[in-house]
Order: C-alpha cells, then structure tokens, then sequence
C-alpha cells in the first residue's frame, strides 16, 4: 500500500500491485539506493525540525512586528514575513513540532487499535472476524477525507479530535494487514507447538504470533505518518480542526492564499510551509515505499 | 459459482454495506457526543431556545425512534431540508453533482491521457529522460498537498503567465451557461453546437482538473508501468520478441491488452479519490458542486445537508465498487468467482 491522505489512501491499494522487481533486496543494496537515502535525509530533517524547531527559530512565531509586514524573503527574514510581521521561517519551524506530533499519535492510534483488532479477527475467525470485518467495511465505505471531514464538524474543532477522526479513518488498513497475516501465522506448526504447551490465547497472541504478523503494519504506519501530515494540514487549511493563530502548516497556506489573490502577490506567505508539508511526506514517503520493498514484498 | 450467483452475491454485500452506511452516518450525526441543536445554535444558545430545538428536530424522542424516522424519510428519497439554501437537500445536491462529476471526469481524462503513455515509456526505457520525468512526477503527484498545488496553479497559470480565465466557478458569471440537458456544460454546450460556451467551461475546467490530475497521475503511471513490467516479464512476450515481432507491435498488440485488468481496476479508485478530493480544490476553485456544498454546511451547521451530502458520497463509492469489481470478472476470465 502507499500514498497519502486520508483523502487518497484509497489509492494504496493500487500500489500493492506493484511487484517488487529483484525479489529479496538486500539490506546493503538498500543503503546504497538514492530514493532511500533521500528519504531518510528528509525525514531527519522533518524530526530535526520537530524537537529543536522552537529552539532555533530566529523569531517568535505568534509576536507581531508591525515594522516587518509583508516582508519577501530577505537575509533578515529567509521566507519572508506575513501580514502581521511574524517570521514565516520561524512559524514553520514551531509549526512542525505540531503537525508531526499529530501525525506520531494519528498513527500509533491507528496503528495500535487496527493491529489488535486485525490480530484477534485472523486468530478468532468465525462471528468475531466477522463482526470486525463488516464493520471495516463500512468505514471503508467512505473516502477517509469526507470521513476525517464529518467526524471533525460534528465533534468539535480541536486538536484531540482531529487525531481521533484520521486515526479512525485510517485504523481499517491496519485491520485488514494484520489479519491477513495472523490468518496464515495461526496455522504455523510454532503455533501449534506454543498452543499444546498450554499458553493462554492472549499470550499466544500477543507474544508467539503478533510479531511475526506485524510487519506489513509497520510498514504502511511509516506511510500513514506522511499521509497524516495530509490530512491534518487538509483540514486546517478548510478552517476545520486547528485554527489560527496556531502555527500549523495548513493554516499557514490558508493564510498566505489570501495574499496571492491581493495586489501585492506575496506568494511566499503560502508557498514555503505548503513546500515543507510536501518535503516531509516526500521523506516518508519514500522511506516507507523502500521498507515495503525489502521488509514485506507483496 | 456461475456468474450469475457471483453477482447476486456481490450486489447483496453491497446492499449490506449501504445499510452499514446509513447507520454510520446515523451514528455521526446523532450518537456521537456533539449536540445537532447545540451544534446548529452555537455555544451561546439560551437553554430555552436550545430545549425548543431539540423538540422541533425530534432529538428528545428515544434513539431508535429518532433512527426509524431517519430510515423512512430515507426511503422516501427525503434527505431533509438545508436551512442555508432554503430548498430540500436532494435538490441541492441533484443541482451540483453534474459539476463535481464534470470535473472529475475531465481530470481523469487528463491523467489518463499523458499517464498511460508515460507508464509504458517508463516500463519499457527505464533510463530514458522520460522515464526519469515520469518518476519525478510519481514523487511529485503523490506527496504534494493538494490545497497548495491549487494555489501554485492558480499563481503561476493565471497570476504570473496569463494563460488562464480568472479561477472561479464553472462559468464567466456575466454570461449565461448553456441550457441544462446533462448538467455537464462541455456537453451541453457542444449539443447545442454553441463553440464559444464550449471555450468557455473548457477554459474553466482546465486549473482545477490540471490540479487533480497531477494527483491522480502518480497512481496511474505506477499501475500502468507495473503492470507492463509484469506483462513484459512473461514467456508469451519473449515468444513475440524472438520469431522477431517489433517492440511497438509487441507492446499495443499484445502486452498492453493483458496489463489492463489492473490499469480498468485503477479507474474506479481513482474516481472514488476524486470524489472526495473535490472539497479542497472546489474550494479552492470555487467550484459549485457537492464538495463546496459539504465545505459550506459544515460551516454554517447545516445539519441535513452534511449528513445527506456525506451520504450521497459513500453510497456512490460503495457502488462504484461494486461496479469495478463487476467489471473485473468480465475483464479477466481467469479471476476465479469466489
């Protein structure tokens, strides 16, 4: 599976088809392949951004400066200045603490809650399997966007509920790939042995076959966190779940569209955090495309 | 199984699942802990006006009282009423989906036609240049935000180049579209054999469907190129390539035929994406149709049009599913009917 929001994940299921070409790469080719190693040098970027971005941001991101409005990207201010004077580079530097921290609990969440439903629907079968799968199904039924949209509308606007409404429309995927998984790992002569030896069925679970289902989730859960970052930024920037004057990427190119439609065309207002959103999940992106490949060829 | 009890199967399934979207729409609007009154009233509402609400829309009635009503308004094709527009929901939505499906229609036409093209080059030259072009634009389409690629368009076609009409609508507002026989203005217009309204919607379709189509050609130049990769692969094709048949021959005779099973499959989930990608870049484009409809009930609390809109949305997805997986079967007699 692959690619973006909540919006598109419906498109992931394309990507599953595309066959990994040499089966088996191996760990030392991988470090050698461009896409990964770009990959991962945005997404450390992305995380360096994440935990020292207050710390080196030259400006404060919420303080006025009626002095400096409207600036266009200068030595003083590398991105530019908006409407109230506030440093743009600085704003997109608090900001990614925000948008990837959503994006981690979006996905542990989905990651988390999916993969135990998914596990115990492939070991259960039968009513349980059922039970889940149906329910699946529906949430299915709706594009993750539209879905993450109502939930968002009708719970409240807030950062706690954003997360709920992506990592619900997104927990469907974890089920079904770990179920997959569980309903071939179940059958394995070490679950058998781990079975006649008397453990509980939650141990055998959790302990002697869950981990050997995981991996397809982890997998796509790297994907989910560039998608999330999508969504998230998606929905503020329609003015749904994080407003201003919160530093957050989306309401940062909501903000900045305004002035492109205005005389003085400041296009740097909504061009440099939309261009960071889109590094970030180029970064994880390709990270998870190349884990994919070696980790769990389809 | 014949065929004929795959589709029987298939198109109960899906009747399941719709009524499995109808309770989850249900379960949003009513069972979640937000308030409809409260919602539609804002936090400052008095108690009093709050309670009169309430008894108006029904909400003090037990749950499944309130989800038997729900269900029989439902059948009779009632949607309800949006405060905001004044007319019944499903009138709303009959008057804008022609313009949510032009568009997506036009972007798939797009995508399709420089994906497709663009996948084969990159399957069969995998170095060349445009190979090379290909994948950056797999990179590009599939990482970009949407909202923020709108904007880039918008800024550089119509603000920077000139290229294009101002990014409004469906139609200059000074001028009258053309009279309504499919709801799709580049239809009517040529069934008309009216040239320059045909220009006209042409010209506004392009920014918008450009915008989606760069998203949902990443999917398709992948698909299509996997999919010759595999074909490619296979002993027939080497067959063709050693009693000395050209590449061109190999690839449109042969190749291309059996690589579209998936490449069909793909259509149908890129329309569903598009269905739901059409609230940013309606917004953004101000484009008349259900996804500006949905942006604009949710900001004004309108609650029957969220609840029909989202509805409508998921219904159609389910059956486009359907659809594909339909099609499917007819499309590979291998798929086995289970």
């Amino acid at each position: 599976m692959s690619r973006l929001s909540a919006s598109t994940r419906d498109l992931s299921d394309l990507f599953q088809l595309e066959r990994v070409r040499a089966a088996g790469v191996s760990w030392a080719s991988l470090w050698r392949d461009p896409s990964l190693i770009l990959g991962v040098s945005l997404l450390a970027l992305v995380t360096l951004m994440a935990i020292l971005g207050p710390a080196v941001s030259p400006y404060s991101p919420i303080a006025p400066d009626a002095q400096a409005r409207l600036q266009p990207p200068a030595p003083e201010h590398w991105m530019g200045t908006d409407k109230f004077g506030r440093d743009i580079l600085s704003r997109v530097l608090t900001a990614a603490r925000l948008d990837v921290g959503i994006s981690f609990s979006v996905t542990l969440s989905a990651f988390s809650v999916g993969s135990a439903l998914g596990a115990i629907a492939g070991y259960q079968k039968g009513v349980v399997d059922d039970v889940i799968m149906r329910v699946t199904d529906v949430v299915l039924s709706f594009p993750g966007f539209i879905l993450a949209l109502g939930i968002t509308a009708m719970l409240g606007n807030s950062i706690p509920n954003v997360v709920i409404a992506i990592a619900l429309a997104y927990t469907p995927y974890f089920i079904r790939l770990t179920r997959a998984e569980m309903l071939s790992v179940r059958e394995t002569e070490y679950a058998d042995a781990a079975r006649c030896v008397g453990n509980p069925t939650w141990r055998l679970i959790g302990y002697h076959l869950l981990p050997n289902a995981i991996t397809p989730a982890l997998v796509q859960a790297t994907l989910v966190l560039g998608w999330s970052i999508l969504d998230t930024a998606g929905l503020s920037f329609l003015g749904i779940g994080i407003g201003p004057p919160t530093a957050e990427w989306g309401v940062m190119v909501a903000d900045g569209a305004q002035h492109i439609f205005s005389e003085g065309r400041e296009w740097w207002i909504f061009f440099f955090p939309g261009l960071i959103i889109m590094l970030a999940v180029i970064g994880f992106n390709l990270t998870g495309d190349r884990l994919r490949d070696a980790l769990a060829p389809q | 199984m014949t065929l004929r009890r795959y589709l029987t199967r298939r198109i109960l399934l899906a009747l399941i699942t719709w009524l499995g979207v109808v309770v989850a729409v249900f379960t949003l609007t009513h069972v979640l802990p937000g308030n409809p009154a409260q919602v539609r009233l804002g936090s400052f509402a008095t108690p009093e006006a709050l309670r009169k609400l309430e008894l108006e829309m029904g909400l003090d009635k037990p749950i499944y009282v309130q989800f038997a009503v729900y269900l029989s308004n439902l059948a009779r094709g009632d949607l309800g009423k949006s405060f905001k527009t004044g007319q019944t929901v499903q009138a709303d939505l009959v008057q804008r989906l022609p313009a949510s499906l032009e568009l997506a229609a036009f972007s798939i036409l797009l995508a399709t036609g420089l994906g497709v093209p663009l996948g084969l080059v990159a399957a069969v030259k995998e170095d060349s240049a445009l190979a090379q072009a290909a994948r950056g634009l797999t990179i590009f389409g599939a990482s970009a935000p949407l909202f923020w690629l709108g904007l880039m368009m918008i800024f550089i076609f119509f603000y920077t180049l000139r290229l294009t009409v101002p990014p409004l609508g469906r139609f200059d507002p000074l001028l009258t579209p053309p009279a309504n026989v499919t709801g799709f203005f580049t239809l009517d217009s040529l069934l008309q054999g009216d040239l320059a309204s045909f220009r006209q919607s042409l010209s506004h379709l392009v920014l918008p469907g450009a915008t989606l189509a760069i998203v949902v050609i990443a999917p398709i130049i992948k698909i299509v190129r996997a999919s010759m990769l595999g074909v490619l692969d296979s002993d027939y094709i080497r067959t063709a390539r050693a009693i000395g048949m050209s590449l061109p021959q190999i690839i449109f005779q042969d190749a291309l035929r059996n690589a579209l099973v998936p490449i069909v499959t793909m259509f149908g989930i890129v329309l569903g994406y598009l269905l739901a990608g059409n609230v940013i870049v309606e917004r953004i484009f101000a484009w008349p149709g259900i996804g500006q409809y949905l942006y604009e009930a949710i900001l004004a609390n309108d609650f029957d049009a969220i609840q029909g809109t989202v509805l409508l949305i998921a219904v159609l997805y389910v059956l486009l599913n359907l659809i594909i997986d339909v099609l499917y079967t007819f499309l590979d007699p291998r798929i086995r009917l289970g």
